[in-house]
């Protein structure tokens, strides 16, 4: 084998070689972007989306848990939704109507994710225990009153962030980890099917965050990571990704899809939120808020969600704001933090009802909200 | 500064020449080892470093690394020297694509298209058709314990 020194001088002139191709790939892209969604629209004419004040209101809260509320997911179907807390629980909620259904105590109560099977069924938790545990919600619980786990999905060298079920099939399940990788498992044996990223591929080079599945095409999702970067995978191929998405400066938080399944939007502690184009790689839009008057660091944004037709974006902040941006104009038309009945506190996770007609919104006040529009609706 | 994410691997950090990725207790120890902009203050509660809690499962601490630069520094070396020949790889391939690539006004296009075609409650104005359920949220519901009902929507607020 070479000498170190030798192995150092490729290994310095490589680096300068990426960092050099790096350099000219930014300059190429940034000759591709010839404008952005918000110039774009303007320059069509587009009048931004006008909200009155009474439009958009909280019209729940759900108030059960002990903790801060980190994630939330609804049933693609009925009005449940599942929330984890730091008091160690999840709580499956009829939205509708309030009630709980169920309050689920952990063995690991450092949740950080929850999520729904797509029958409803079942719901899938993770966090600091590196794992992630499936409850039937069908199961009868014990004689202490605790539900019975049904499966624990080991593997994980690192905490789990975040975890989402692949549409339609309940039996996988996508997780993201601080141990820079994605899995995708089989739910029924408990086994890893894929692992995405690790030492060789092209993974990330930081914790993941967040994954997003695209409802259009299943195969494929993305993860966003502390390397400031969001990565597109294929299900099919993981020995590496299909494409790496730069432009945050920060952690990237959150990411999910844009309805049409061809675009996905962004959220990170850099204080942005992006939409990037999925198949060229292109920034097509930052939503950027301004800086306040003493010239602070952004608040960043914990979480995103689009409205079902995509001209609203969604952004949680660590400062309790959510503002409500009209993604076709880049502007923000709303902030649901200065409403009425608005979190106490900063909003962690968002998450949008499947017909759309709902956000509800989860907060360290410990709270979830819905919030729906009440007022005039102008069909044309 | 952006970390990781530009340059590929730095071997050249003062944590040291030996170490890299393997070291995995300690470069999560502030969850995110390529950002050393965000003070630690700053990162929510949920994301405790993994390192920090009783893991049952994960594996046991590596050894201490040597300082002395041995047998293993140079399979790491050569192993960094592999993954960034593979990304030299994929960003030429990608520089090739971009040969080819239509600008961002195609997208740009698409976007407005596709956020018009889609009825959407959350939207003062939007296209048909209505559907009554989206107002479920403001309708008399009644619950086994309670007669609670919200306020009826606002289309007589004038």
């Amino acid at each position: 084998m070479a000498s170190v020194a030798e192995l150092k001088e490729k290994h310095a002139a490589a680096t300068a070689s990426v960092n050099s191709l790096r350099e000219r790939l930014r300059q190429r892209r940034e000759m591709l972007l010839d404008t952005d969604v918000a110039r774009y629209s303007k320059a069509q004419g587009r009048a931004p989306v006008s909200f009155q004040p009474t439009d958009l209101v909280c019209c729940r809260t759900l108030q059960g848990h002990s903790g801060k509320v980190y994630s939330l997911d609804w049933t693609p179907e009925k009005n449940w939704i599942v929330s984890a807390s730091q008091d160690g629980r999840l709580i499956v909620w009829n939205a509708l109507t309030s009630q709980k259904t169920h309050a689920i105590k952990l063995h690991c109560p450092w949740v950080m994710t929850c999520a729904f099977a797509p029958n409803g069924q079942s719901v899938a938790c993770g966090g600091l225990d590196s794992a992630c545990s499936i409850f039937n919600l069908n199961s009868q619980a014990d004689r202490d009153g605790n539900m019975p786990v049904s499966r624990i999905l080991t593997g994980h060298k690192g905490y789990v962030s975040s975890c989402q079920y692949v549409p339609d099939q309940e039996t996988r399940l996508i997780t993201s980890s601080g141990d820079q990788t994605c899995v995708l498992w089989d739910v029924t044996t408990g086994q890893r099917i894929s692992i995405f990223g690790g030492e060789f591929p092209s993974g990330h080079t930081a914790d993941v965050q967040s994954v997003s599945i695209n409802s259009s095409n299943t195969n494929m999702f993305v993860s966003g990571s502390c390397d400031a970067t969001v990565r597109l995978w294929d299900i099919r191929i993981a020995s590496r990704a299909v494409r790496t998405y730069h432009g945050h400066e920060g952690d990237v938080n959150s990411v999910k899809f844009f309805p049409d399944g061809h675009r996905f939007g962004t959220g990170s502690e850099d204080g942005t939120c992006r939409l990037f184009d999925m198949r060229t790689g292109h920034q097509l839009q930052v939503y950027s808020r301004e800086p306040d008057r003493n010239d602070n660091e952004l608040p960043a944004v914990t979480s995103i969600a689009f409205s079902i037709s995509g001209r609203l974006l969604f952004a949680g902040y660590s400062n309790g704001d959510c503002y409500v941006w009209d993604t076709l104009l880049a502007e923000v038309v709303l902030n649901l933090g200065n409403l009425q009945n608005s979190h106490d506190g900063r909003i962690s996770c968002l998450g949008m009802s499947s017909d759309g007609s709902a956000l509800c919104t989860g907060s360290w006040d410990k709270n979830l909200k819905i919030w729906a529009f009440s007022g005039h609706r102008k069909i044309v | 500064m952006r970390g990781e994410a530009n340059g590929g691997e730095d071997l050249g950090q003062p944590r040291g020449e030996d170490r890299e990725h393997e070291d995995e207790g300690e470069e999560r120890q502030d969850g995110s080892a390529a950002h050393q902009r965000q003070p630690q203050a700053q990162r929510p509660a949920a994301r405790p470093s993994s390192g920090q809690q009783p893991q049952p499962q994960q594996n046991p601490t590596p050894p201490v690394m040597m300082r002395n630069v041995g047998y293993v520094g140079k399979h790491r070396l050569s192993a960094a020297i592999a993954r960034l020949d593979q990304e030299l790889q994929s960003l030429q391939e990608e520089l090739n694509e971009l040969e080819t690539m239509e600008p961002a006004s195609t997208a740009c296009q698409d976007v407005i298209t596709s956020t018009g075609g889609k009825p959407d409650p959350l939207l003062p104005i939007t296209s048909g058709p209505e559907n009554s359920s989206w107002d479920r949220w403001f309708q008399r519901v009644r619950s086994s314990r309670s007669n609670k009902w919200w306020a009826s929507r606002g289309s007589d607020f004038s």
